[in-house]
């Protein structure tokens, strides 16, 4: 039987690899190969603060052996991605200075990021730095009365040598810390002539001298400190913690240093002070041959007018069963499946907006995990708490990196009168789920919108992700009981449609994935169709071996990181895997069991995560319409088939890109236009057809105003 | 009604509090929207302590504020909050009830056993509505709570028969140690139903065994899903008890792991299915039914179905059936019964039109007239004390237990002494319980005078309230009206407490 796991950490990493080809992919317009790299550096980041800051605390902590790695220890684990990011950080640069700059220069716009190319513009850039630039500048020095600086996590900071020449110099300090004032002036300035974009580091790198009256600048270079960003709370009271993660957040550049990155050159000096004050060995520190932070170029995708140089804008479809109808009679005629970004978001933001005025509508609940800053929804939600709707919000606090923006939506809809719950002590609540109460003519119905994807109208449009419209009674029966449940109203009793994480989640694939092996080991056809972000739980991947060790063939579609091995088993069972990096980011969670014959697809908020099944309250439902069904089919046989996005893994833990040869297949343009079709056939189809009008099952009449 | 109308009702029992939001339509079919619960110690407090705790009573507290604001959501404008009989048994009931009120602002309402089983059986009727013939056969129904079971016997759409026990499924967990011993802790209990059975001689077989639980309900979900039709699952002996045999000898993991139950309901549903069976196979039904519904859900027909003038009637006719089935139970007169009673009634309507009685004397009146004479059962001497005691002890449905302690008093005042301030029972009732005792005992003593000789002699009679005085005219049968100062004679003798109270002479005179 197959056994073996690929450790997570390595696979993440041949994640971010694949991110980082999509910067050099032939066909891969300029402006999007910018915003890969940007995106490789910025995971890269968030690596480093979550996952590298966790093996460290074990070192820390004398943990011999890694709990998600058994076999191999922190310390070696550490080492070993070292190797590895260091390789990527050369191919990032290399991309960056033999790609993209040329190929952005070739189209008339130019990134002068080294420190020579300023000069022509010193006549512009002077009067910047003098009337503007300087006054955000604080010089931080480092003398025998004056105690380190501390760096702020992410923040960039020109790290300065000196040497007091004359009497002037007020301090005996050698080393000064001026930080980047990205936040007020962005990252790049963009010159008045030449459409050049140039480091705001280098500028002030230009006229650092103007600060330091009476010191000679004996070196100046860009410095960055990663620190460890996994808030762990103690209490889990609702006042104590909001106050718990707002003092954490703010606390943040006091935690422990996980990275130092320094641009190549600097004194051994300085680079020795910065990491003994911050408690970083040699194994923690990362020469940088180019501009630090690659993460903000992600601006210069916003800031370059030049949609050429962009893939090319595609136009959501918008639902037909939406079209032409008021959002709560179209929501309620029958289940509507909607895959984002291909078909437009609007229905969710118009369900949600509507339901927000609508006088019938008496409650509304919803999860919040990931939002918008400028969301509609959260809009809306705040409106329909002041237009005296019991309004119910799950707003999870704990949602990393969002902890500050999710804190700053509670406080708002509190305000509005709307009963805001942080979560659930213990756990991160990373369902997605709306539900709507509405008092129709019929009696009261309820609406729920399920999904794979975090509410936030951003994201929707890069992310893809699937969602649900229902009115299926069972369905809203347990939705209503999970709001029930997650806000401490009630314990659930049973889950007619449902099954939840932490309490059944597990138990349930389980089951499903012992039941198709059990009818393979009978000698039934068993197969297993699964699509996720990261497989790495061991239970799960055990019992998977088990699966295709008995027969079961197993097909994998898993974006990110990957810890199964995939190769043929016993008795014609089989593990393949897939990731598809490419336009949008794969989000979305369907897992499928042929259940000999008796399909059954069903739509996840969870990974197979260890975090996911145990550690969050997460929502798994069914698919039972057999058109959703179909729909589910294709987009798989779609994605599976492609020949421009694809990798598949390989049994020694590597990827490969699949060899398109003549047969060119970008599924995310085949299932565009796939939808595109099918909406369009769903419009002739109700053009052509006559309707009677009859009382449906709510006993009102179909086409009768609500 | 306009639109459909929401509804609450809180149930706050032994082990959990629960709560259930309607909707009811225009044809007043109920809906369920909502139901929410969670675990309270009430019970085990009562088992264990005594007395229930401070921490139980915070936790009911917070349960019922957390409902509340549920409510509030719904834009429920009322809502009705019921505590379990059980409750009594601990020793500061009264704290609890109080603190709610006080920190919740809510008013409960205390159900009596037979309110309980009222519950159940109007529950029961509005789901079974008129299939499997319920209206026309024999039907058990057999229902078991956290803290109490209630038993009910029908027959042809009228209970003959109610009787609660206080014990539920929490005493028999408590009990339950996996062996064949629980079979024999159950033996008083099964015994005492086979013995019920057995009294109505005329119920030849059990034509229907309806088994109520809650928590039995996801395990029955999972086993007799096959069997669900319109609600109930309706299961074969032969089927039932081939799960009831597997179910009893598997373990509590083996159930929870092949069902996926969960642990709150792991034991208790066990328990039920066991007790089902042990008591369904007492019966010959063919079938046993157990409805797919949270029998807590019940409480909502009282509220919709409280003002129903077609569901009063057919509580009277219930009411007035088991006190019948009472009174052959103690081999009562039925001759004599039914002619005090209608005597008794003709009296009661004749001084209705000048006095102020209510409806639910008049079904006192009646059920005291059928029941006076029961205490001959245990003796004869003081038998209307006995009679009283009787009456008081059992259990009628749509009857509290102040009621059967009111009726109880007016069947004791029947014969002898009037009511005394010496009298102890009848001096703990309230002031208008006692009026109510005084009004109906000295019409039914009249009553029971007429048909003093028990051979029904006055066919029937009209009553004349005329100033001063009470004209009771009778025709005696087969004109004899020689016995006429029989009949005279004995009204005078007990019409002393009638005179004292309405302040008028009573006479009889013969019917022209």
């Amino acid at each position: 039987m197959m056994t073996g796991i690929i450790n997570r950490e390595y696979s993440w990493l041949n994640f971010n690899n694949r991110v980082l080809f999509e910067a050099s992919k032939p066909g891969n317009p300029i402006l999007e190969k910018l915003k890969f790299l940007s995106i490789s550096a910025s995971n890269l980041e968030e690596f480093f603060m979550i996952r590298v800051a966790v093996l460290k605390n074990q070192i820390r902590a004398r943990i011999s052996e890694s709990g998600s790695f058994p076999g191999e220890s922190p310390a070696a684990q550490i080492e070993h991605i070292r190797k590895e990011v260091m390789e990527m950080l050369g191919n990032q640069y290399k991309v960056l200075y033999n790609n993209i700059i040329p190929g952005l220069k070739e189209n008339g716009i130019k990134l002068l990021f080294k420190t020579d190319e300023l000069l022509p513009f010193k006549d512009e850039l002077e009067p910047f730095f003098d009337n503007e630039l300087e006054i955000a500048l604080t010089p931080l020095s480092i003398g025998p009365t004056l105690p380190f600086v501390t760096l702020v996590t992410g923040r960039l900071y020109l790290a300065i040598g000196l040497q007091p020449i004359t009497a002037a110099a007020l301090e005996i300090s050698n080393l000064s810390f001026v930080e980047i004032p990205a936040n007020v002036f962005g990252r790049f300035y963009h010159t008045l002539k030449d459409n050049s974009y140039i480091p705001m580091e280098n500028i002030i790198r230009l006229f650092i001298h103007k600060l330091y009256a009476g010191y000679r600048i004996t070196s100046c270079h860009v410095v960055k400190i990663t620190r460890d960003a996994d808030i762990s709370l103690q209490g889990e009271d609702a006042p104590n913690l909001l106050k718990e993660i707002e003092t954490s957040i703010k606390r943040m550049h006091r935690r422990s240093a996980v990275r130092l990155e320094y641009e190549n050159g600097i004194p051994e000096s300085i680079k020795s002070l910065i990491s003994t004050n911050n408690r970083l060995s040699e194994a923690d520190l990362y020469p940088v041959d180019g501009i630090l932070h690659l993460k903000d170029l992600m601006n210069l995708y916003g800031a370059i007018n030049a949609e050429s140089l962009k893939f090319k804008p595609v136009t959501p479809v918008y639902p037909r069963d939406f079209k032409g109808k008021k959002i709560f009679r179209a929501a309620g005629e029958h289940d509507i499946l909607l895959f984002h970004p291909y078909h437009s978001y609007d229905p969710v933001v118009e369900l949600i907006s509507a339901a927000a005025d609508d006088p019938d509508v008496i409650a509304i609940k919803q999860t919040l995990y990931r939002t918008s800053s400028e969301s509609e929804i959260i809009k809306a939600l705040i409106r329909a708490a002041e237009n005296g709707k019991y309004v119910t919000v799950i707003d999870e606090l704990k949602a990393r990196f969002d902890e500050k923006r999710n804190i700053e939506w509670a406080r708002k809809l509190e305000d509005a009168g709307a009963h805001v719950t942080y979560g659930v002590s213990g756990l991160k609540t990373h369902a997605k789920a709306m539900l709507i109460i509405r008092k129709e003519k019929s009696g009261i119905r309820r609406y729920v919108h399920l999904a794979t994807g975090n509410y936030n109208e951003n994201t929707a449009r890069l992310y893809s992700d699937l969602s649900l419209f229902s009115t299926d009674e069972k369905l809203t029966g347990d939705i209503s009981a999970l709001f029930n449940l997650l806000t401490g109203f009630s314990l659930a009793e049973n889950w007619n449609a449902v099954t939840i994480a932490p309490t059944d989640l597990r138990q349930k694939f389980i089951r499903l994935i012992e039941r198709e092996t059990s009818n393979a080991r009978n000698g039934r056809k068993a197969a297993i169709i699964a699509k996720m972000n990261s497989l790495c739980d061991p239970d799960i991947i055990k019992r998977l071996y088990e699966a295709c060790s008995a027969g079961v063939v197993i097909s994998l579609i898993v974006r990110g990181i990957c810890s199964i091995i995939p190769g043929p088993g016993e008795n014609g069972g089989s593990i393949s895997v897939i990731s598809i990096i490419g336009r949008y980011l794969e989000h979305s969670r369907i897992y499928y069991f042929y259940n000999d014959g008796e399909e059954e697809y069903y739509l996840a908020s969870a990974d197979w995560m260890e975090r996911n099944l145990d550690r969050r309250i997460e929502l798994l439902f069914p698919v039972s319409d057999p058109q959703q069904r179909e729909f589910l089919n294709k987009i798989i046989k779609l994605q599976s088939g492609d020949t421009e996005n694809l990798w598949e893994l390989r049994p020694d833990g590597e990827y490969i890109r699949r060899d398109a040869g003549s047969d060119r297949k970008d599924s995310f343009k085949n299932i565009y236009d796939y939808i595109k079709r099918e909406e369009t056939a769903k419009e002739t189809i109700t053009r052509k057809i006559f309707k009677p009008i009859v009382k449906n099952k709510y006993n009102s009449i179909d086409g009768e105003e609500e | 009604m306009k639109e459909n109308k929401l509804i609450a009702v809180i149930d706050i029992g032994s082990h959990t509090i629960k709560m259930h939001i309607a909707e009811i339509s225009k044809k007043k079919d109920i809906s369920p929207v909502e139901y929410l619960w969670n675990p309270i110690g009430i019970g085990r407090d009562t088992l264990g302590k005594g007395f229930i705790t401070n921490q139980t009573i915070q936790e009911v507290i917070q349960s019922v504020n957390k409902f509340r604001e549920v409510i509030a959501g719904y834009r429920i404008s009322s809502f009705k909050t019921y505590i379990t009989s059980n409750i009594r048994e601990s020793g500061n009931s009264d704290v609890l009830i109080e603190r709610l009120r006080k920190a919740s602002g809510v008013t409960v309402e205390i159900s009596e056993p037979s309110e309980e089983s009222e519950i159940v059986y109007e529950g029961i009727k509005n789901q079974i509505k008129n299939r499997y013939s319920f209206n026309k056969k024999n039907f058990v129904l057999f229902s078991i709570g956290a803290g109490s079971t209630h038993i009910i016997l029908q027959s042809k759409g009228k209970i003959i028969f109610s009787e609660t026990h206080h014990i539920g499924t929490i005493k028999f967990a408590k009990d339950y140690n996996y062996d064949d011993k629980f079979q024999f802790a159950l033996n008083p209990f099964s015994m005492s139903f086979q013995s019920t059975l057995k009294r109505f001689p005329d119920i030849k077989k059990i034509d229907g065994f309806i088994g109520i639980n809650e928590d039995i309900l996801p395990l029955a979900q999972k086993i007799f899903h096959d069997y669900l039709t319109g609600g109930m699952f309706i299961v074969p002996r032969k089927d039932f008890n081939k799960y009831f045999a597997q179910i009893e000898n598997m373990s509590l993991d083996r159930i929870k792991d092949k069902y996926q139950i969960s642990d709150t309901m792991l034991k208790t549903s066990k328990i039920t299915f066991i007790l089902f069976g042990m008591f369904y196979n007492l019966t010959a039904a063919p079938n046993i039914i157990i409805p797919n519904v949270n029998p807590s859900f019940f409480n909502l027909y009282k509220i919709v179905f409280t003002k129903n003038k077609a569901l009063k009637t057919e509580i009277r006719e219930n009411i007035i059936s088991s006190a019948l089935s009472l009174g052959k139970k103690y081999q009562f007169d039925r001759a004599h019964a039914d002619a005090v009673t209608r005597l008794s009634l003709a009296i009661f309507d004749e001084l209705s039109k000048n006095y102020d009685f209510s409806e639910r004397e008049r079904i006192y009146l009646e059920v005291a007239s059928l029941l006076h004479d029961i205490g001959y059962f245990v003796g004869t001497t003081s038998h209307n004390k006995h009679s009283s005691q009787l009456i008081s002890s059992s259990e009628i449905i749509g009857l509290q237990r102040t009621e059967m302690n009111v009726i109880g008093q007016i069947a004791r005042y029947h014969r002898k002494s009037p009511p005394k301030p010496s009298h102890t029972e009848y001096i703990e009732l309230s002031m208008e319980d006692r009026m109510t005792v005084s009004r109906m005992s000295s019409i039914l003593r009249i009553a029971d005078a007429l048909d003093n000789t028990h051979s029904q002699i006055v066919e029937d009679l009209k009553v004349n309230i005329i100033p001063e005085k009470c004209e009771i005219l009778v025709r005696i049968k087969n004109n004899r009206y020689d016995f006429l100062d029989i009949i005279r004679n004995a009204v005078k003798k007990k019409s002393d407490l009638f005179e004292s109270f309405y302040g008028i002479l009573v006479t009889v005179e013969k019917l022209v």
